[in-house]
C-alpha cells in the first residue's frame, strides 16, 4: 500500500513544484514506484519542471470526467522507469475536480505506486482542498523570508484542521553566508516559530536554475549539493536516518523525524 | 552533469522550450497529442495511398495570430 505525500506552501514561488519533481525522481532513483500529482488545475507546471510537457495526452480532469482511465493518463518519465507523471488539465478549473474525485484516484493509485506525491497549487481555496484531500501526510515547503514563514504557519493550520496531523517542513533557499551573518532567518528560527519536524534543508544554488531551464532533475547530478540534499530527503521519507547538510547550524539537534511512524 | 555536454546555454533551452509550450498551449496540443493525430490521419489515407512515413509531418503554424495545422504526407514513389 502506497504513501500518499501532499507538498504545499501556501506562498506561490517557494519552490513545491521542483521539490515534487526532485523528491519523485530521487525515491524512484532508489528504485521506488512514483506518482507525482500535478493539482494545480488550471496552471500546470510540474510537466515542465520534469521536461514532460510535450508528452500530455490526457490529464486529471479527463480521469475524473471518465475520457480515459487512470493508466491512460500518466506519463512515463524520461529518465526514470519507476516514476510516472499525472498532469494537470490547462484547461479547465479548480472547480472541476472535486475533494471526492481526489480520495478515489489517490486510493487507487496507492494500489500500484509506493509514493504519491501531489503539488499542491498556491492559495487556501478549492485547489488546496483538493489537492490535500487524498493526503495521508504532508510536506510545507517555505524559504527564509517572512512572508513564506507566515503562510507555511497558517497552512499548518488548515493541514491540521483538516486532520492531516503528519506534517514534515522542507526550508528551501538557503543562504549559509546571509545566515551566518546574522541577515537570513535561520533553520532555528524558523522550527522555534513553525513547531514541526525538520525534514530538509535545502541549499540556494544556481544549478537549480540550470536543470530547471532544461526540464531535468537535480538529483541526478552527483555533484550538486542541492541534488544531494532532495536524496537526503527522500532517504529520510524512506525512514532513514540521514544527517542534515552542514548548512544546518542547529546544535544538538537530535530529532525523530518519523516519531509518528 | 548532462548539461555541460551540451553546448546550448541553459537558457536558450529554456527560452526554445517556453516558445514551444505557449504556442502548443493556445490550441491545447502537445506534440504526443500531434503524434497521435498523425498516425490516425496516416491509418485512412494509407487505404488509398502509399505514404512516405518517414518524411510525414503534422505541425501548428502560427502566423499573424491566426494557426493551422500542417500536414504533409508524401507518397511514396513506387505509388505514383
Amino acid at each position: 500500500m502506497g504513501e500518499v505525500y501532499v507538498i504545499t506552501s501556501g506562498k506561490g514561488g517557494v519552490g513545491k513544484t521542483t521539490t515534487t519533481a526532485n523528491l519523485g525522481s530521487a525515491l524512484a532513483m532508489m528504485e521506488k514506484r512514483v506518482v507525482v500529482i500535478d493539482a494545480d488545475i488550471g496552471l500546470r507546471n510540474l510537466d515542465v519542471v520534469m521536461g514532460l510537457e510535450n508528452k500530455i495526452v490526457y490529464n486529471i480532469v479527463d480521469i475524473v470526467e471518465k475520457r480515459c482511465r487512470i493508466n491512460q493518463a500518466l506519463i512515463k518519465d524520461k529518465r526514470f522507469e519507476e516514476l510516472y507523471l499525472l498532469p494537470a488539465a490547462q484547461t479547465n478549473t479548480k472547480m472541476d475536480v472535486k475533494p471526492d474525485d481526489m480520495v478515489l484516484l489517490c486510493n487507487e493509485l496507492k494500489e500500484e505506486f509506493d509514493y504519491i506525491l501531489i503539488d499542491c497549487p498556491a492559495g487556501i481555496e478549492r485547489g488546496f482542498e483538493n489537492a490535500i484531500a487524498g493526503a495521508e501526510k504532508s510536506i510545507v515547503v517555505t524559504v527564509p523570508e517572512v512572508s513564506a514563514v507566515r503562510d507555511a504557519d497558517r497552512i499548518i493550520g488548515l493541514l491540521r484542521d483538516a486532520g492531516l496531523n503528519e506534517i514534515h517542513l522542507i526550508i528551501n533557499r538557503v543562504r549559509l553566508d546571509l545566515v551566518k551573518k546574522g541577515e537570513m532567518l535561520s533553520v532555528d528560527d524558523m522550527l522555534d516559530i513553525l513547531a514541526i519536524n525538520l525534514l530538509g534543508i535545502i541549499p540556494d544554488n544556481k544549478d537549480i536554475v540550470i536543470t530547471t531551464n532544461r526540464g531535468e532533475p537535480i538529483v541526478t547530478n552527483e555533484k550538486s549539493i542541492t541534488g544531494q540534499a532532495y536524496k537526503n530527503i527522500a532517504k529520510r521519507i524512506m525512514g532513514e536516518d540521514i544527517p542534515f547538510l552542514e548548512l544546518d547550524i542547529r546544535k544538538n539537534f537530535i530529532q525523530r523525524l518519523f516519531s509518528t511512524s | 552533469m548532462v548539461f555541460f555536454k551540451s553546448k546550448q546555454n541553459s537558457k536558450d533551452v529554456a527560452k526554445q522550450r517556453l516558445k514551444n509550450i505557449i504556442a502548443n498551449e493556445k490550441n491545447n496540443m502537445t506534440t504526443e497529442k500531434l503524434d497521435i493525430i498523425k498516425s490516425e490521419i496516416l491509418h485512412s489515407v494509407e487505404d488509398y495511398f502509399t505514404v512516405d512515413r518517414q518524411s510525414s509531418e503534422v505541425y501548428i503554424a502560427e502566423e499573424n495570430k491566426e494557426a493551422a495545422i500542417v500536414i504533409i504526407l508524401p507518397i511514396a514513389k513506387d505509388n505514383v
